[in-house]
């Protein structure tokens, strides 16, 4: 009995194929005997083509996947014509070279216990090119395409027993698709047909791949009816397809371990979806992992399996692909070429001479700062010790009890996070780290800048020149002098910051590590965050395709600021998110001619002073010191490089504009009066546009780069002899401390009873006094919170406080014991105040505490007069949960530490493994996106 | 640093060298690197102009701060008790201090009682307690007393013992850390004592800071004075430092707050010469203000004055210290009570550290407020005679503090008191003394007599300088009126 064939062709928007199909069809040497055109669901002109095909059924079904509307197709033909009916699954972008379908009967009619044939799956558009031929799975479970993308020299000509074979052109026994039930409607459309290829086959049937039959495809199963899919969607159909499989052919005593592993081995491929720099995956792991633990077809699919069966999974494992296999052919898209490095030569750390200027830096530094080692902290200015252990420091992050002023709960300040980070280590001693940190932050500024620098320059001049205006900005070393350390801070990261957020473009591994020291420096200096969002989104509307890699950098920062940001706004001072983190200082606030001069004379006031040269001497010779600096960055968009200099010079704008708005804001309360916010970090930002305004300049002066980088070296160095030399001569407000935050005396009492209160009062120059209460040793560097330095209200508790301090600091009949005994307060600290206009007020406070009966004058200690109160009555301080110990407090945390666990493992380096394509139907006009990893 | 106009990539490649050749994009090149860069130059020099010129509004928070009242306590005044003699009665022990008779203390509270006890401990021998210096307090005001009781309290004594004849008087004051005595002398036949005396319940450290005609003394003994809590130290200033004509003392101290007061009594050969007790001054000021100077009988005194050196010290004596570094010119202005005469006033250098006895010679008899103003802040005292026969006897009037409020002032028993007031604002007020309206004259002073032992309340007034004087025959005493010894001032505290 002759066998027949009947063609099962299904068109879904497919008008820009279906001619080709259609007359390919007709144009076989063998032509089906009947012909079945199925409509699934078209919008475009592919029902009228279909109509216009003569001698064919038309079906139509609205929207179904191919396999569904075969099903639906060969439903409604109910007429079936015997065991020799075969049924040839055809697609719109199926076109069948003249002799496919003969060859493909031939292959079957000589093997009886053949029940599905497939053809060779060429490319739509290169006929020469094998798009597909034979699929199998690895031992691991995952389908693999046997050949892909590889030229046709009949190679594998010789295979014909395959373990399955796609959809597109398959052959296949009529009897055997009514038996197996065709397709499993829980494979949409990958893997569907190697499902069906291994049922068959363990059915007892062979699936063979016929290499003379010929069909072209224009794209695999999944891109079926639609135009594009990306490659995160891709990965999503295979790996749901693959997880149906897996439950659907797993051994029933191991089901239940499988589905257990589902959602769990989900998270742990998201991790490594982002190890690999495949964020956008992450969602479809996920889903495909809950999906298949939701996945209600399994049963009835297992049922379909189970009654088929005539051999065991043994039969078939031969045809799986091998470990050893699998190792090779993933060793052979490791080595794949990637995109070719574009040929460039980059100027050596050593031969470059950024070796030299680091070592330079390091030089400038021991002069600078030698006096600051083996100070175990440093005092003075911002700076005050960090708490004692790291248990503390890490006590003093997320949302919690902030033990400052008269304590309340509320939000840590993210620059917390950066001081435990900081602190950790050098986790023996914690606050050494902070020393470290000054004795290296010239190096390390040097280091960063040139690094940065060497990134755009051709020429080592640039490098050089910006290295050297780096780590001696005025800025920068003003903020180290007063201590605001993140201004430092901020300095130090703002170059490799620059670096990582141009990278992010092209990287996910750079996008995270600037999404990290974004988070760093915006924790550091709050003041710069907006100009730094208005480069970043610049940066993104420049690259557009790498959206989402440059405009997610902000996220860690801002799960960082999340809680602080919705308490200030809640409060009403939402001005106040900009404050200084850290101790506050006051610092007079800068003219805005001196912060175009980098934020002030840089010392050279006092030279001229103490010369007795007239004021006007020392602004005028730092403008000629910057003006060879000044003049290069302006030459910056006259020249060739524009393209770079123009940019960082609207940096240098934005950086100067958040200066003069830094010192227009006076938020931070320190006792009577406020400071503004210290401009040091924006003027690091100002800084850093002139300096990158420089390097360009020096990269487009053919020959003539060394005489102006000398000359403004030069002017940059002398600039900086007064600020070197007053720190190294100990002039500035930072001194080495002995790492204790209050006297002797009551920090050796606090060591028995760390809730041991020490209040402090400052007498201020109207008369008052500013109040501080400390517990157990102190409050720390880290202890000290925004959210208390600009508060505009007093507090129930800070009245109370301020009631008790202002009866202490007067001859008063409050009962002062009592009051002491319930705050648990055993020490009274009057600090010297520098202002001469405090002294009244100073001599008001000691008479009132002298002449107090309940206190013991202990006398005079280093930061100021201390009284001791011995009859302290045993009891609580007053105090709060920490990080942990609240709902909302673990909620913030547990939130905060995911999106840095994300941003880590997006950090991590890894080699390229592959390259992604974006999966897209041949034939379409824009050409293929890629996608580097690594 | 953001780049809008290169895709990534094209910073790895290094500029094309591009040998010039003039072609139209070339020069439009060219030309639009200009513009960009005269764009640029002119948005820097606006951006910096701005920055520079214009005055930009400021966003200022203002710091939270609480008021602080502090709760009243008890009110406590010191008077310093009777007049001390440096032998005892047989005129032997010159090293020991004893009493002599005892002063007759009145106070008044505005409500509530008031309890007077005498100090437990003196380095003076006293005979009875009555002779000890008085504390005398109010207890702490009830809960919901905005304004605690007024308290005041005053002694005098009238004294005709040997070589000791005349009127001390004196208020009673509250204590404190800081004061300032001006008046007496260590020349031959001058006895000057100090009283230090500690109402307080801890221990007071005084340091003494002496200065003379010829600049700060130094002497050994004048630090770490301890003053036991409920108890009174006397010292002779001459034990420090004798010969010294025109002295000024310092006290500070530490710990508990201490009443200082000054007693110095006269003896010219066989003759005596009167006595006075001090009362102290808080601090210098810039402008001092000593009111109710009584000139009774300037004949008798310029006759006095011509009986030889020893009674060089008749004369009325504007005593001035500029305690500070800096030299100092203050003006002085001497006014006499009442509308129908004008003052006169001079200017004169006041050198940094060294005391000044400035004479005020010719002023007729009268009461007067003398004014000094300077540009350093100074102390001052005048010192006043009268004579009656031979016998005479002197009165250091001081500089007084400024009553700015409701204030209460209690006259000693003694003889023919008189109440001196000094309006210093540009306006007449008409001042309440116990019922009784007196007119002040703007910048002017005005006095009325008041009863001995009675207490007056003073109202009506927004700043005014006051102080008692009694002068009756040959007697002549009299002390400032202190502002009310309440708590402590509100403190503003920021939390």
């Amino acid at each position: 009995m002759l066998p027949t064939v009947t063609a099962v062709l299904v068109a879904r928007n497919g008008a820009q194929y279906l001619p080709r199909t259609l007359a390919a069809l007709a144009a076989q040497t063998r032509r089906p005997d009947r012909v079945i055109l199925v409509d699934a669901g078209s919008s475009d002109a592919t029902p009228a083509l279909l109509r216009e095909v003569a001698a064919a059924r038309l079906v139509s079904v609205p929207g179904r996947s191919f396999g569904a509307a075969v099903a639906h197709a060969l439903h409604a033909d109910s007429a079936s014509q015997g065991p020799q009916e075969w049924l040839w699954l055809l697609g719109h972008d199926n076109a069948p070279a003249p002799g496919a379908l003969a060859a493909l009967l031939g292959a079957v009619e000589v093997a009886p216990s053949v029940a599905v044939a497939g053809p060779k799956l060429m490319r739509w558009d290169d006929p020469a090119v094998i798009a597909g031929f034979g699929e199998t799975v690895t031992a691991g479970g995952r389908s693999v395409e046997l050949v892909d993308g590889e030229l046709d020299q009949a190679q594998h000509d010789a295979r014909s027993d395959v373990l399955g074979v796609a959809a597109a052109g398959m052959l296949v026994r009529r009897s055997v698709w009514s038996a197996l039930g065709g397709f499993d409607p829980g494979l949409p459309s990958v893997d569907a047909a190697l499902d069906f290829c291994v049922r068959a086959r363990l059915a007892g049937h062979r699936v063979v791949a016929v290499a003379a039959a010929r069909v072209a495809s224009a794209g695999p199963p999944e891109l079926f009816g639609r135009r594009t899919l990306s490659a995160a969607g891709r990965h999503r159909l295979g790996r749901a397809a693959q997880l149906h499989r897996r439950l659907v052919w797993a051994n029933p005593v191991a089901l239940p371990v499988h589905w257990l592993s589902l959602v769990p081995l989900a998270v742990i491929r998201s991790l490594g979806q982002l190890v690999a720099k495949r964020p956008g995956w992450v969602g479809g792991e996920l889903a495909a992992g809950f999906g298949a633990a939701f996945d209600g077809t399994v049963g009835s699919a297992r049922r379909v399996l189970r009654r088929n069966r005539q051999v065991g999974w043994a039969a078939i494992a031969p045809l799986r692909m091998r470990w050893a296999e699998l190792r090779e052919r993933r060793a052979a898209e490791r080595v794949a070429p990637g995109a070719p490095a574009a040929p460039r030569e980059r100027i050596g750390f050593f031969s470059g001479g950024g070796a030299w200027i680091v070592l330079l830096a390091a030089v400038v530094g021991a002069i600078a700062f030698g006096r600051l080692v083996g100070a175990e902290a440093l005092d003075g200015g911002g700076l005050v010790p960090l708490a004692a252990n790291v248990p503390e420091l890490w006590n003093h992050v997320g949302y919690g009890w902030r033990d400052v002023g008269s304590g309340f709960l509320g939000a840590a300040d993210p620059f917390a996070y950066l001081l435990a980070a900081l602190g950790s280590l050098t986790f023996w001693s914690p606050s050494l780290s902070i020393v470290a940190l000054y004795l290296v932050a010239l190096p390390l500024a040097a280091l960063s800048a040139w690094w940065c620098a060497a990134r755009f320059a051709t020429r080592a001049w640039g490098p050089a020149v910006v290295a050297i205006a780096w780590m001696l900005a005025p800025p920068f070393l003003a903020s180290l002098g007063t201590g605001h350390l993140g201004a430092v801070i901020a300095h130090i990261l703002l170059p490799s910051l620059v670096l990582a957020i141009v990278n992010a473009a092209r990287s996910w591994s750079a996008s995270a590590l600037a999404a990290l020291a974004f988070a760093a420096v915006a924790a550091s200096a709050p003041s710069i965050v907006p100009a730094l969002l208005v480069g970043i989104v610049a940066w993104a509307a420049a690259n557009p395709k790498a959206f989402p890699r440059v405009l997610g950098i902000p996220i860690p920062a801002a799960a960082l600021f999340a809680p602080l940001v919705v308490e200030q706004f809640v409060r009403g001072t939402p001005l106040a998110l900009f404050a200084d983190p850290g101790l506050p200082v006051f610092a007079p606030a800068a003219s805005g001619w001196h912060l175009t001069i980098g934020g002030g004379l840089a010392g050279w006031d006092g030279v001229f002073a103490s010369l007795g040269l007239p004021a006007p001497v020392a602004p005028l010779v730092v403008v000629v010191l910057l003006a060879p600096l000044a003049l290069l960055a302006v030459l910056a968009p006259f020249l060739p490089g524009a393209a770079r200099g123009i940019p960082a010079l609207v940096v240098a704008l934005l950086g100067f504009v958040t200066a003069v708005a830094a010192v227009h804001l006076e938020v931070t309360m320190v006792g009577s009066v406020t400071t503004s916010v210290w401009p040091g970090a924006a003027l690091s930002l100002y800084w850093l546009g002139l300096a990158g305004a420089v390097a360009t300049t020096l990269d487009a002066l053919p020959r003539l780069a060394a005489a102006p980088a000398i000359v403004a070296s030069i002017g940059l160095v002398l600039l900086a002899v007064p600020g070197i030399a007053a720190a190294a001569a100990g002039g500035t407000d930072v001194v080495a401390g002995n790492g204790r935050l209050l006297p002797a005396f009551a920090s050796a009492q606090t060591l028995t009873r760390p809730a041991l209160g020490t209040l402090e009062l400052t007498a201020q120059p109207d008369g008052g006094a500013a109040i501080a209460l400390h517990r157990g040793q102190g409050t720390s560097l880290d202890e000290q919170s925004t959210l208390a330095a600009t508060q505009t209200t007093v507090s129930d508790a800070g009245t109370r406080l301020a009631i008790l301090a202002g009866n202490l600091a007067s001859r008063s009949g409050f009962d002062i014991p009592e009051e002491l005994d319930d705050l648990q307060i055993g020490f009274v600290l009057l600090t010297r105040s520098d202002d001469p206009g405090a002294a009244a007020g100073e001599r008001r406070i000691t008479e009132a505490l002298d002449g107090n009966r309940d206190l013991t004058p202990i006398g005079e200690t280093a930061s100021g007069t201390l009284w001791y109160y011995p009859g302290l009555a045993e009891g609580a301080a007053p105090s709060g949960p920490g990080p942990l110990g609240t709902p909302l407090g673990i909620g913030i945390v547990a939130g905060q530490a995911a999106v840095f666990l994300v941003t880590l493992l997006l950090a991590i380096p890894t080699t390229p493994r592959r390259r992604l394509r974006t999966a897209r139907v041949t034939g379409e006009e824009t050409a293929p996106q890629d996608e580097v990893t690594g | 640093m953001t780049d809008p106009t290169e895709p990534p990539g094209e910073h790895d490649v290094p500029e094309p060298v591009v040998k010039p050749r003039p072609t139209v994009r070339g020069a439009a090149l060219a030309g639009a690197r200009v513009v960009a860069g005269l764009v640029g130059v002119g948005v820097a020099v606006v951006t910096i102009g701005a920055a520079g010129l214009v005055p930009l509004p400021v966003v200022r928070s203002t710091p939270p701060s609480v008021l602080v009242t502090p709760t009243p306590t008890a009110q406590q005044l010191v008077c310093p008790g009777a007049v001390l003699r440096l032998a005892d009665e047989t005129g032997e022990g010159a090293t020991t201090v004893s009493a002599i008779g005892q002063p007759i203390v009145d106070h008044e509270a505005s409500a509530g009682p008031v309890d007077a006890t005498a100090f437990a401990q003196s380095d003076a021998v006293t005979a009875t307690a009555a002779q000890a210096p008085t504390l005398i307090s109010t207890p702490p005001s009830q809960s919901g007393d905005t304004q605690p009781p007024l308290l005041s309290g005053a002694q005098a004594q009238a004294v005709a013992e040997g070589e000791f004849v005349g009127l001390a008087a004196a208020d009673c004051t509250v204590a404190g850390g800081e004061a300032w005595l001006v008046g007496g002398s260590t020349a031959v036949g001058r006895t000057t004592l100090i009283t230090l005396s500690n109402p307080t319940e801890v221990p007071a450290t005084v340091d003494l800071e002496l200065f003379g005609e010829n600049g700060p003394l130094a002497a050994p003994g004048t630090s770490g004075i301890m003053v036991a809590p409920n108890a009174q130290r006397v010292l002779s200033l001459a034990g420090f430092r004798p010969e010294v004509v025109s002295p000024v003392v310092h006290v500070t101290s530490r710990g508990g707050r201490v009443v200082a007061d000054l007693q110095q009594s006269v003896v010219r050969g066989l003759l005596p010469g009167g006595l006075d007790l001090v009362g102290s001054i808080p601090s210098a000021a810039l402008e001092s203000v000593v009111p109710g100077v009584v000139i009774s009988d300037p004949l008798a005194v310029q006759a006095m004055l011509g009986g030889g050196p020893a009674f060089e010290d008749v004369r009325t004596v504007l005593r001035l210290l500029a305690p500070g570094e800096f030299d100092g010119r203050a003006t002085v202005r001497v006014i006499p009570e009442g509308q129908a005469q004008t003052g006169t006033s001079f200017e004169l250098d006041v050198p940094a550290g060294r005391v000044l006895d400035v004479p005020l010679d010719d002023l007729a008899a009268g009461s007067y407020t003398v004014l000094v103003d300077s540009d350093e802040p100074l102390v001052a005292a005048v010192r006043a005679t009268v004579a009656a026969g031979e016998s005479s006897d002197f009165a250091w009037a001081v500089a007084a503090p400024p009553l700015t409020g409701a204030a209460q002032v209690t006259v000693a028993a003694g003889p023919a008191p008189r109440l001196h007031m000094f309006n210093p604002t540009p306006a007449e007020v008409t001042v309440d003394v116990g019922g009784l309206l007196v007119a002040v004259p703007a910048d002017g002073s005005a006095t009325v007599p008041v009863e001995a032992g009675a207490t007056y309340r003073l109202a009506g007034f927004e700043r005014l300088f006051a102080a008692v004087s009694f002068a009756d025959g040959g007697l002549l005493a009299g002390y400032a009126v202190h502002p009310p010894g309440l708590a402590s001032g509100a403190i503003r505290i920021y939390p």
